[in-house]
């Protein structure tokens, strides 16, 4: 029936895209207010195209559930050492806080990042220097 | 902060132990606070932190205006620092309620609210979203009493917005815009110290015949607590607060920045056998040009700090009326330490704000001059 349509009454084709959040913006919404919660676990459950994809490879069975474990396992594996890689690089250089507020550096800006270096070397101790790198 | 999340979902049972861990170090500030040493005003008193205090305030106004009310993004349910907690529940839906993500409807919705008469207190969760209303409060409010040769007016209108560092607020949730607004005739702007002053001052400007800003800074929220009278009062705006008497600099500031230099005065007595004068500007417009400048000519050297960035920022302001007005009493040029001429960095805050040790050396300078 939607194939007839498509052949004998439609030549322009009007696509709706919409965005569903699953989860809060952040810690403090309460995305519940917006919407019930039913709708977007349904969503999650049948219209997901994660979902979608998942069942297609494994009516072609590309995919199970041992396999999804092992890449689940594989996945925090990685996030977690990536994380733990990222974090023991220091932090850039603190000096860069004074670069590209513009293409190039104004004279007053050079003139407040020589003085806050020359104030940092002379309080070396009070500022967290051994965190920011070069 | 979701990513935070994440990774302590992922490692499970330790999660806890980092938690408690992050929040140790994450509690570290550039500033320590003390409560107020003493509070005028009679009668009973609760220890309060500031949002509770910013609660309080706006419970007493819903309570004895009947066209009071309170909107903004996400106050139904409490807000994002609890400052409407329970005022939904008790003054009802039609006086509480949100608003969409919109700070021109939001500013523009309050106008019209105090144009019929009636009060409207607004929130723009945080002052760095404050902008998409500039319009709204510089070529509306700002201006509707003297345009309409005083037939109309939204003195009924007070905005509130968390301003200031918070420690990992970065570019959008660390911002002091005073110096934009106090270059706007026709609002007036307030900035609370802690929980006794945020109630009094937002009472005050809910009452003030004029539309009032008050920016309130977020890091005190919780930090700040006091005992704060239960009861209804105000307090005055345009007034500056002498926080400590000294005799050699007087240090200005506003906001957070009061804990730091309070903090630099101690040292600098201690250290340097100097003594300082702590004010507390709280109000930047109007502002208290006569408390400033008597103290500036009893010491003859000045000291002003802000975390917004140096040019334009409301220390110049100062600097300017200052020397005008105690030219002959300035033993050394006006200081200013601020937060530096660039957007307000993430990871290198440490080294943006007018901490201690710059603010000592500015102390020091001046001494020496």
């Amino acid at each position: 029936m939607n194939q007839l349509i498509i052949d004998q009454v439609i030549d322009t084709v009007m696509c709706k895209c919409g965005c569903l959040p699953v989860g809060h913006h952040s810690t403090s919404d309460d995305s519940t207010a917006y919407r019930p919660k039913e709708e977007a676990e349904h969503w999650t459950k049948y219209d997901s195209p994660i979902n979608k994809l998942r069942m297609y490879m494994e009516s072609k069975g590309l995919w199970d559930d041992s396999k999804n474990a092992a890449w689940i396992a594989e996945a925090k594996k990685n996030v977690m050492s990536t994380f733990g890689a990222a974090e023991k690089r220091p932090k850039p250089d603190w000096s860069e806080m004074f670069k590209d507020v513009y293409q190039k550096m104004p004279k007053h800006l050079i003139e407040q990042m020589t003085e806050m270096q020359k104030h940092v070397e002379a309080h070396k101790d009070k500022y967290p220097v051994k965190e920011y790198g070069l | 902060m979701a990513l935070n999340k994440v990774r302590l979902e992922l490692l499970g049972r330790k999660a806890q132990d980092v938690r408690i861990l992050y929040n140790l170090f994450a509690k570290r500030t550039h500033f320590n606070y003390q409560p107020d040493e003493k509070c005028d005003i009679p009668g009973e008193k609760q220890k309060m932190n500031m949002f509770q205090a910013i609660n309080n305030a706006m419970d007493i106004a819903l309570k004895t205006d009947e066209t009071a009310m309170v909107f903004g993004e996400d106050v139904a349910f409490g807000g994002v620092f609890r400052c409407s907690m329970g005022l939904q529940a008790k003054y009802g839906k039609d006086r509480v309620f949100n608003t969409p993500l919109c700070e021109q409807g939001i500013v523009g919705f309050g106008i019209g609210v105090a144009n019929v008469g009636a009060t409207a207190i607004a929130e723009i969760q945080f002052a760095d979203y404050i902008f998409p209303a500039f319009d709204q409060l510089v070529n509306e409010a700002a201006k509707c009493r003297y345009r309409s040769g005083n037939q109309f007016n939204c003195g009924s209108l007070t905005v509130r917005a968390p301003c200031g560092a918070v420690g990992h607020g970065a570019l959008y949730h660390s911002q002091s815009p005073e110096a934009y607004f106090a270059h706007t005739p026709g609002m007036k702007v307030v900035v609370p110290r802690g929980p006794i002053k945020a109630k009094g001052l937002l009472l005050a400007c809910v009452r003030e015949p004029d539309p009032c800003l008050v920016l309130e800074p977020k890091t005190l929220y919780r930090a700040a607590v006091e005992e704060v009278p239960t009861g209804d009062y105000v307090l005055p705006l345009g007034k500056a607060d002498i926080l400590r008497e000294g005799t050699q600099i007087t240090l200005v500031g506003w906001g957070t920045q009061i804990y730091v230099l309070l903090e630099v005065a101690k040292m600098a007595k201690e250290q340097f056998n100097i003594s300082c004068e702590v004010i507390d500007l709280v109000s930047i417009l109007p502002w208290d040009r006569e408390t400033i400048c008597q103290s500036v000519k009893k010491t003859g050297r000045v000291l002003i700090a802000h975390e917004a960035p140096l040019t334009g920022g409301f220390g110049a302001e100062l600097a300017a009326t200052i020397q005008k007005d105690c030219f002959l009493h300035l033993e050394a040029p006006v200081s200013r330490v601020t937060g530096f001429d660039t957007p307000f960095p993430h990871v290198f805050e440490p080294f943006y704000l007018p901490d201690k040790w710059r603010c000592l050396q500015g102390v020091k300078d001046l001494i020496d001059y």
